[in-house]
């Protein structure tokens, strides 16, 4: 305003163009400001030069509370000036300016009798006389413009057209200004508005990326400060089985040890006790109010000088599981904008809790299936002693051999074996030595299910999918899943399910009885049977592109005729184990016993040999094995069938030689001299065939 | 599974094992064995009673432990038909 041209003095005004000059200046001003308090500043400064003006005075109407404001009261003589002054419409001549649209001319204002609390006011500022004009723009009536001088009769009907038009003016710049405070308003709300709504995404990310319910309440906490003041914040979540709550995460620095996480408490007489009830923020924004919580906490934060406190319910599905609570040392700290907020910010906190409680429960009851199943796969290893491959033959070790080169591929098995040969045992052990040991090792014997149900067995049913099909059912195949699947009596399968089964193998996928939805699986199967699935091709009754996908690495296990020598060891496990679970201080196996067992044909192989020791330990008294060999003798005088190969037959024709020796292999009567081998080709004979002398 | 307890008495270190020397536990039993013979020279007794299977590996290691001067206490009909196999000489007999 200091380079702008000096003024001239009232008297140096004359005449209508000087007028004009000194109206356009107040028209510029009006013009320029944006602001209403510089706005009525120059004017107050310039209007003397058009009126006799002493104090200009600006009221608006607030139509939200129904009351004139004096917004703006500018003098240019020595004056105690007091504004923001409010009175009802009835009250101040500029409400009934407002209200009338009318200019108002007071010339004395000793003699006015109305409004005496204003009237009051303005005289004992001197004021003897003023003139009111209506503010208002082509929208709205916006209030009045008030001219006061310390002269009665200051103002004629002359100057009322003058201050119309002035008033007009300061109009159009009231509402400029008006608007742009509006504006300026809505933007900052918009703002607000967009900041908070970046920080409800930063944490909804940030609660989406960890399932830690104290790292969510950790982000949560720094984002808040970022928007509403606080300087306590705490997670609490109801515990249902105590029916109270634990506060589950505390961001509290001035907490000095006074609260704990992981601390149980009521919630009664508190305002998250008030939020569980109403299932709606409650909040306490002035110090009495916070003084009327009696609860431990509230009482708390009063002593450490905390006047505001907002208790924000995290509800899921209508059902509050916890509470956020804030508190700050400023008073009115959580306004209605804030809580809207928070109780957006709540509303992401509690599904952040919900998933974190849910990942958590799932967790724990992943943990106990793992556990449940070690126990149980231990369990089955120690029952049947699936780890323990007993024996030191040659035809054992052939097959040994054979896993050992076939587990680490992923290649499918065939275990071909008379019954009781340990099929299963050598398909787990194919299993443990794979590099899918970590996972299920799942075993189904097709003999042993009714053929209707073996389809849902293998893989599964929907719910309905059939009379009976209640609920939905995994099959064997999806259990299997990374892991191995072990048929065993394969051939028992019946044709309309083998090309299934060949699809799974093939394809690795499959539909569940009921289910249009394609399974995707990874197994590795091993299957096993007794019978001569070549055969079975022959006959028509074994699809032939099953049995060569099966057939890929056949392994044969040798009856346990074939493996005599481990018979003697066999006994020994068997008795050991089985005197270990009857309690029985068994501690020998008579030489004749062993011998006698060696020389059995054993048609059930070791399945029998383990069923006849048991049944002899439960007879047993004493610290020696007593077998019921009598038993075995039948058989024992049968012979042995015919061998298949000259290996065989010449390795049984040694063995039986040798058992009729009793093992002498030297002398007239020796093994050797029975053959008509020399000892010592006899001897080598012996070795090269892997036969040992069977102990004890 | 195998436990091994070690237990110092007064002359020597006995190790007493429950469950199966098989597998990986076999190599457990020989650090074991092989630490307490490097600190101490005196006697070392293995307690074979509690165990319920050996394998192929669990029988070498008591072999070779049995060569170098451990006494074995064997149990069972299958335990004591291995260890009587290590040799006959030098094992306790029990029961």
């Amino acid at each position: 305003m200091n380079d702008r041209p000096p003024l001239p003095s009232p008297h140096e005004v004359q005449g209508d163009s000087a007028r004009y000059g000194a109206l356009l200046q107040v028209v510029e001003a009006i013009a320029t400001h944006s602001d209403l308090s510089t706005l009525i500043q120059d004017l107050a400064r310039l209007l003397p030069l058009l009126v006799p003006v002493n104090f200009v005075g600006l009221s608006l109407y607030d139509a939200q509370r129904g009351v004139m404001r004096l917004h703006v009261l500018q003098a240019n003589v020595p004056a105690d000036i007091i504004g923001g002054q409010e009175a009802p419409l009835a009250d101040t001549p500029a409400g009934l300016v407002w209200d009338t649209q009318r200019p108002l001319l007071i010339n004395d204002l000793t003699k006015e009798s109305r409004w005496p609390t204003i009237v009051g006011l303005m005289r004992e500022d001197g004021v003897q006389s003023c003139c009111l004009v209506p503010l208002t723009s082509v929208d709205r009536q916006l209030g009045a413009l008030e001219f006061s001088s310390l002269q009665p009769s200051a103002y004629g009907e002359q100057d009322l057209d003058l201050m119309q038009q002035i008033g007009r003016q300061v109009a159009v710049a009231v509402e400029n200004v008006l608007n742009r405070e509006a504006a300026n308003a809505s933007r900052r709300d918009v703002e607000r508005q967009r900041d908070r709504f970046a920080l409800l995404l930063r944490m909804t990310n940030t609660m989406a990326s960890t399932l830690d319910l104290r790292e969510v309440f950790k982000a949560v906490s720094l984002c808040l400060r970022e928007m509403v003041p606080q300087e306590y914040a705490s997670l609490i979540l109801y515990q249902s089985k105590t029916n109270r709550v634990r506060l589950e995460a505390l961001d509290f620095p001035d907490n000095e040890g006074a609260l704990t996480e992981g601390a149980m408490s009521d919630v009664a007489g508190s305002l998250a006790g008030l939020a569980f009830e109403r299932k709606r923020p409650a909040v306490a924004n002035t110090l009495p109010e916070l003084q009327s919580f009696a609860h431990a906490v509230p009482q708390l934060l009063i002593r450490k000088g905390f006047h505001s406190m907002c208790s924000l319910p995290l509800l899921s599905r209508d059902r509050v599981i916890g509470c956020l609570n804030l508190a700050s040392r400023q008073e009115q700290a959580f306004g209605e904008q804030d809580l809207a907020f928070l109780s957006q910010v709540a509303g992401q906190i509690a599904l952040a809790v919900e998933n974190a409680l849910a990942y958590q429960e799932i967790t724990e009851l992943k943990d106990r299936l793992t556990e449940e199943k070690q126990y149980l796969e231990e369990e089955i290893r120690l029952e049947h002693g699936f780890d323990d491959i007993i024996g030191d033959s040659r035809a054992l070790k052939q097959v040994l051999s054979q896993v050992e080169i076939v587990a680490p591929t992923h290649a499918t098995v065939l275990i071909q074996g008379e019954t009781g040969t340990g099929k299963e045992l050598i398909a787990r052990a194919i299993h443990r030595l794979s590099g899918r040991n970590q996972r299920t090792f799942v075993k189904l014997n097709c003999a042993a299910i009714p053929t209707g149900l073996l389809e849902s067995e293998l893989f599964g049913h929907e719910r309905g999918a059939f009379t009976g099909a209640i609920a939905q059912k995994v099959g064997r195949f999806e259990l299997a899943h990374g892991g191995t699947i072990f048929l065993d009596e394969v051939g028992e399968i019946p044709l309309e399910l083998q090309s299934k089964l060949l699809r799974v193998l093939q394809e690795q996928e499959f539909e569940r009885l009921g289910s249009t939805r394609t399974v995707h699986v990874d197994i590795r199967l091993i299957a096993a049977t007794n019978r001569d699935l070549a055969k079975l091709v022959e006959d028509h009754e074994f699809r032939s592109d099953l049995y060569y996908r099966l057939n890929v690495f056949p392994v044969t296990l040798p009856p346990l005729r074939e493996r005599r020598e481990d018979i003697p060891v066999l006994v020994r496990y068997f008795t050991q184990h089985y005197a270990a679970r009857m309690k029985k201080p068994i501690e020998s196996i008579p030489a004749a016993t062993l011998e006698a067992l060696s020389r059995y044909h054993w048609p059930g192989n070791i399945r029998e040999l383990e069923n006849l020791v048991e049944r002899a330990v439960i007879l047993t008294q004493g610290t020696h094995l007593q077998v019921p060999l009598p038993e075995l003798k039948i058989q024992a005088q049968e012979p042995s069938p015919p061998a298949t190969t000259f290996h065989d037959a010449e390795r049984d024709q040694i063995l039986r030689t040798l058992r009729d020796t009793r093992w002498v292999i030297g002398g007239p009567d020796g093994a050797a001299a029975r053959l008509g081998l020399k000892r010592t080709t006899l001897t080598s004979k012996i070795k090269k065939l892997g036969i040992s002398r069977p102990r004890e | 599974m195998l436990k091994i307890a070690v237990s110092n008495t007064n002359p020597g270190t006995i190790f007493v094992l429950s469950g199966r020397l098989a597998g990986p536990w076999v190599d457990e039993v020989r650090n074991c064995w092989l630490k307490q013979k490097k600190h101490e020279s005196a006697p070392c007794h293995v307690d074979l009673r509690e165990v319920t299977f050996i394998d192929e590996a669990g029988t070498r290691l008591l072999s070779q432990m049995y060569r170098q001067g451990v006494t074995i206490q064997a149990s069972g009909c299958l335990t004591r038909a291995i260890v009587q196999n290590l040799d006959k000489t030098g094992v306790h007999k029990h029961g």
